[in-house]
């Protein structure tokens, strides 16, 4: 409890200052910056409409789907361009070039191959969120230790028992942070296609909305609820990572 | 046992090719210690990956048991500088790795692992993770592992090379009682010359620039051998005979 103390001390008199500030407009005009009691006023009324638990339904299960597709694409492609070589000596400049590509640019594309619905917006969100998973599932497997191949080879082992028995655990501390990064990517994309199709429904689009009718207050609360979510989403992967990756192996070496 | 002809191993390196190894021959009994002593360099961590089959020859053969020897096999047991042990596992299903890789009957080298950990003093901690133990424990681990499996040949690389000279000595002791125990054939390399000469019946001398073998030095100190035998003049002379191979080939 007392490490939660000096932030929330600092939180408390940032908004004392920031309620007794914004009114004077000494900073910023008020219109743009609501003081913290009207975010709150309107933190009530936005949190007792019903469409808000649609749009937030809505976004949360973008941002699932498309984190499990790009998850288990990244995965099988990751280990298919690990294991298969000539696969990599292929494919790997194309791989590259897409992953150099801001996928942003590629959102009217996916509005126009897959409509305004949710698809385009999990196609984004996947695609945002693959390259992580999938670069550090290549390169985990690839990076063994050689003394650890030597032994196996030593015994004997086949091909199988190598990828089973070596290549996938002493790769699971990459791939875990690659998935660790690919959430927080597929809620990035989830919500930069909401804002950028700016129809149908969402928080991206909520957001859009309100900041087009100057509804600040109604933004920040929006704000407010990704930052939560997003936060929620952070330590439940670092927790689920502790688990997976229980021996404690520095999970950020190398890869993304 | 095994047999090494005309055996030489080439490297290419950017500035050439690198002689590691230069007519080697060799013939080792079953049932004995054997060390390979030399300086950095002289090509005997080599030569035993070769035995071993990790590494191809250039030229020569090498034979065990009259068959050609060129891969990795169930009879030869290799034990590196480094523990390797996987962070992932605990001890004990580290020491039965070598059990589901050759797909033995776990139940029953359970049992097995349990009693050599026991052995070689890591008794208590079948449980933990290598990060939990000292490098001399790991190497107890790591000992544990080859010889669960029971392989007739054990290959021994600098096993105790990156540990403090009395974790060393109280390793190199228990493997000669695991060796009076079980009379395994064990090919063992080091750098040390007394370590060598305190363990080996037989020590082959290696000298660098080719790696070549100089002289196969009979020890002749009787055993079983304790730490005394350190303080008597046989072991001196003879650790004094390996140093003047060495230092006259230079």
């Amino acid at each position: 409890m007392g490490d939660f103390l000096p932030p929330l001390l600092f939180l408390a008199g940032g908004l004392i200052a920031w309620q007794l500030i914004a009114p004077t407009g000494w900073l910023v005009n008020p219109l743009l910056l609501p003081t913290p009691g009207a975010i709150a006023k309107a933190g009530w009324e936005l949190l007792g409409a019903a469409y808000l638990g649609e749009n937030f339904v809505r976004t949360v299960y973008v941002i699932a789907v498309g984190f499990v597709i790009a998850v288990l694409a990244g995965l099988v492609l990751g280990t298919l361009m690990a294991v298969v070589p000539l696969l990599r000596l292929v494919m790997y400049p194309y791989i590259i070039a897409f992953q150099a590509l801001p996928k942003i640019v590629l959102v009217p594309l996916f509005i126009v191959l897959f409509g305004f619905g949710a698809a385009a917006k999990i196609v984004t969100a996947a695609a945002i969120a693959f390259f992580p998973v999938f670069m550090n599932t290549m390169v985990g497997l690839s990076l063994v230790d050689a003394d650890q191949r030597r032994l196996m080879e030593s015994l004997t082992a086949s091909r199988w028992q190598v990828f089973t028995k070596l290549q996938v655990p002493s790769a699971l501390p990459l791939i875990f942070a690659g998935v660790k990064v690919s959430a927080t990517y597929a809620m990035t994309g989830a919500l930069a296609a909401e804002l950028i199709a700016g129809t149908d429904i969402g928080l991206g689009r909520l957001i859009s909305t309100f900041s087009f009718a100057l509804q600040m207050d109604f933004v920040f609360i929006i704000v407010i609820v990704i930052a939560v979510m997003a936060y929620l989403l952070f330590t439940g992967m670092e927790r689920l990572g502790e688990k997976v990756v229980f021996w404690g192996e520095d999970q950020e070496r190398g890869g993304l | 046992m095994i047999s090494i002809r005309g055996l030489s191993k080439l490297f290419p390196t950017q500035d050439g090719t690198l002689v590691a190894l230069r007519d080697v021959n060799l013939d080792i009994q079953e049932g004995g210690f054997l060390s390979f002593v030399g300086p950095s360099g002289c090509g005997k961590s080599t030569l035993l990956n070769i035995i071993g089959g990790l590494l191809q020859r250039t030229e020569g053969e090498v034979r065990l048991r009259g068959e050609v020897q060129d891969r990795p096999r169930r009879e030869l047991g290799m034990m590196f500088q480094a523990p390797v042990l996987f962070p992932w596992r605990t001890i004990v299903e580290n020491v039965l790795l070598p059990v589901e890789v050759l797909g033995l009957d776990r139940a029953e080298y359970q049992r097995k692992a349990m009693e050599i950990l026991n052995l070689v003093g890591l008794k208590g901690f079948e449980r933990a993770y290598p990060r939990q133990l000292s490098g001399g424990m790991q190497q107890r681990a790591a000992l544990s592992r080859v010889l669960v499996y029971d392989p007739d040949v054990l290959l021994l690389d600098e096993p105790f090379g990156s540990l403090d000279e009395f974790t060393r000595e109280a390793l190199n002791l228990e493997l000669m009682n695991i060796w009076s125990a079980t009379r395994k054939t064990i090919l063992f390399v080091t750098h040390n010359i007394g370590e060598a000469v305190f363990l080996s019946d037989r020590i082959v001398v290696m000298t660098p620039r080719p790696g070549r073998i100089v002289k196969v030095v009979d020890v002749n100190l009787p055993r079983p051998r304790t730490r005394d035998i350190m303080h008597t003049p046989a072991y001196a002379d003879r650790v004094f005979e390996v140093r003047e191979l060495l230092g006259v080939a230079h």
